[in-house]
């Protein structure tokens, strides 16, 4: 009998008196935190469009007029086309594709190890992901500028005779990103590696493949939604980079973020800087979306 | 890796004269150790704020309706699926429309937003293992539904809750993206602080200052894997 009751119609059994004050509460608890998020993220972020719409004028509140100027501007002009959007496309993919064989590898290796002793890999991971990233791009500061760690030992080794310029370079901020992105690959993949269940890599083996193949037919194949989760956040986060253009790049690496940044604090224009905004946002996802397509398309190919 | 930097008189390396000075003045300096605190406090205070606001939502879209669902959820994914940079921007325009000027709660809002999906995210996937019968079964022998709420759902999703709080804690500390944009003049987190000193000069405080960090970020680290383990930051979850 008291199966098909419903909830809260049981609770009105247990405690009438209190029936509608936790209505009213349960009700409250889920609306203010909506209303927070209709307030602070979609009011600001369809402001935002619509200022991407409107206007520049100095020293004054952008006019809305539901121009598409700032796109013409933006889109039209080859210098920001090769200068931003070409930049901020290559290097995201680019650094992807470094981050992902870097982050397998290790990825790999601490999967690999027994249970027990991935704990302090694990950790040095997690670590450097905790740490600000302010700071990791610092140390690689340190260690890339020309009196830094890097070219003095290259000298010393004889391996280059004048110092490299990575810093301030597209190189610099390449390398930035890649460093930053490791970790985000390399933690969904430990997860994906170690639930693979060891008994079909020994029954590889135990037909015969070498390790090389069982690695290529039944580690790599199940770890492929691991590849592509670590992917897909390495690729927005990076085609988004602000940072670690404005300290690797020293403003001369403009990626859309960066471009983003100086146009509205710098020179004030935020409906030129909210075009960028936008640009960025659905470049990133028509990627992502296409991204995703192919990828589906390919393991139907795969399965049939 | 920067470990082996800050030990000179000048940033050099290798360094010519070996001292701990920069060390103690890091942890003297009136703006870095003002940064610190600010970040920490908005850290555990949106951190807080985020788990608390996400705590009801997520045990709400478990009996809503599923298309119900689907879109609130969405919605609270929003701030993660927006590159950041592009959020703050907006979210920076909007306040000095509204109130001129910058402030801590415009920061504070700022970090509530982005770090919100974490513990919604894991909360959510620890209420999706939670059989509905067991709370059931509290309020049929006659528990109320605060006291069902408080000793039946709370421990059994303890897990997601803790796991979320420090997602929450970790992405705010780290922020800088927001940082930069909202933050107030006068009280500056510390990467905002770092970033603006390295554009000015580069001196190896700099470098003391982020091996402090980069301490604290260890011994937190180590806390949290002593208190519920790092499988939380691994794919699967161990609940």
């Amino acid at each position: 009998m008291s199966i098909t009751l419903l909830s809260s119609q049981k609770a009105e059994l247990a405690a009438p008196e209190k029936v509608v004050p936790w209505r009213l509460l349960s009700f409250g608890v889920v609306a203010a935190p909506l209303l927070f998020v209709l307030v602070f993220f979609f009011g600001p972020m369809i402001w935002l469009v619509l200022t991407s719409l409107s206007t520049y004028q100095i020293g004054s509140v952008p006019q809305l007029t539901f121009t598409i100027q700032n796109y013409v501007d933006y889109l039209g002009d080859p210098f920001y086309l090769v200068t931003s959007l070409w930049t901020t496309v290559r290097l995201a993919l680019i650094s992807t594709l470094f981050a992902l064989g870097i982050g397998y590898v290790i990825a790999y290796y601490i999967a690999e190890l027994p249970a027990n002793r991935r704990g302090f890999l694990t950790g040095l991971v997690v670590v450097s992901l905790a740490v600000n990233i302010i700071i990791r791009i610092f140390g690689l500061n340190v260690l890339l500028m020309n009196n830094g760690l890097l070219n003095p030992s290259l000298l010393w080794l004889g391996v280059v005779d004048r110092p490299l310029r990575i810093m301030y370079t597209e190189t610099g901020v390449l390398i930035g990103l890649v460093q930053i992105a490791v970790p985000y690959v390399v933690l969904p993949l430990i997860g994906v590696l170690a639930a693979i269940d060891p008994a079909l890599k020994e029954a590889a083996a135990s037909v015969g493949a070498s390790p090389m193949r069982t690695f290529w037919n039944v580690t790599f194949p199940l770890s492929i939604p691991g590849i592509i989760a670590g992917s897909l956040i390495v690729f927005t986060l990076n085609a988004a980079a602000f940072a670690i253009p404005a300290m690797m790049g020293g403003g001369r690496v403009r990626m859309m973020g960066m471009l983003a940044y100086q146009q509205a604090s710098i020179n004030g224009n935020f409906p030129f800087a909210a075009t960028v905004g936008i640009c960025l946002f659905a470049m990133s996802l028509i990627i992502t979306v296409v991204y995703l397509y192919v990828v589906n398309h390919k393991f139907k190919a795969l399965r049939s | 890796m920067i470990g082996a930097a800050l030990n000179a008189d000048e940033m050099a390396f290798p360094p010519r004269t070996v001292t701990l000075r920069w060390f103690v003045e890091a942890l003297q300096d009136h703006n870095f150790k003002l940064g610190a605190s600010v970040s920490f406090a908005l850290a555990v205070g949106s951190a807080t704020s985020a788990t608390l606001f996400a705590l009801p939502i997520s045990l709400a879209l478990r009996r809503a309706n599923p298309n119900v669902a689907r879109m609130l959820s969405l919605a609270f994914l929003g701030p993660l699926l927006v590159p950041t940079i592009i959020f703050a921007l907006a979210l920076y325009q909007t306040i000095m429309l509204l109130f001129g000027a910058t402030s801590l709660i415009s920061l504070f809002i700022g970090h509530v937003l982005i770090t919100m999906p974490f513990p919604l995210r894991t909360i959510a996937a620890v209420t999706e293992g939670l059989d509905p019968a067991l709370e059931d079964a509290a309020s049929s022998v006659g528990a109320g539904p605060l006291h069902t709420f408080v000793h039946v759902t709370l421990p059994l999703i303890k897990p997601g809750i803790l796991a979320g709080f420090l997602f929450a804690i970790i992405t705010s500390w780290n922020d800088f993206s927001i940082s930069i944009f909202l933050s107030p003049a006068e009280f500056k987190p510390l990467p905002v602080q770092i970033y603006e000193y390295l554009l000015y000069q580069y001196r190896p405080v700099i470098a003391a200052v982020s091996v402090w960090t980069m301490v604290g970020s260890v011994i937190v680290i180590y806390l949290i894997d002593k208190l519920v383990g790092l499988n939380v930051f691994v794919g699967q979850r161990s609940s």
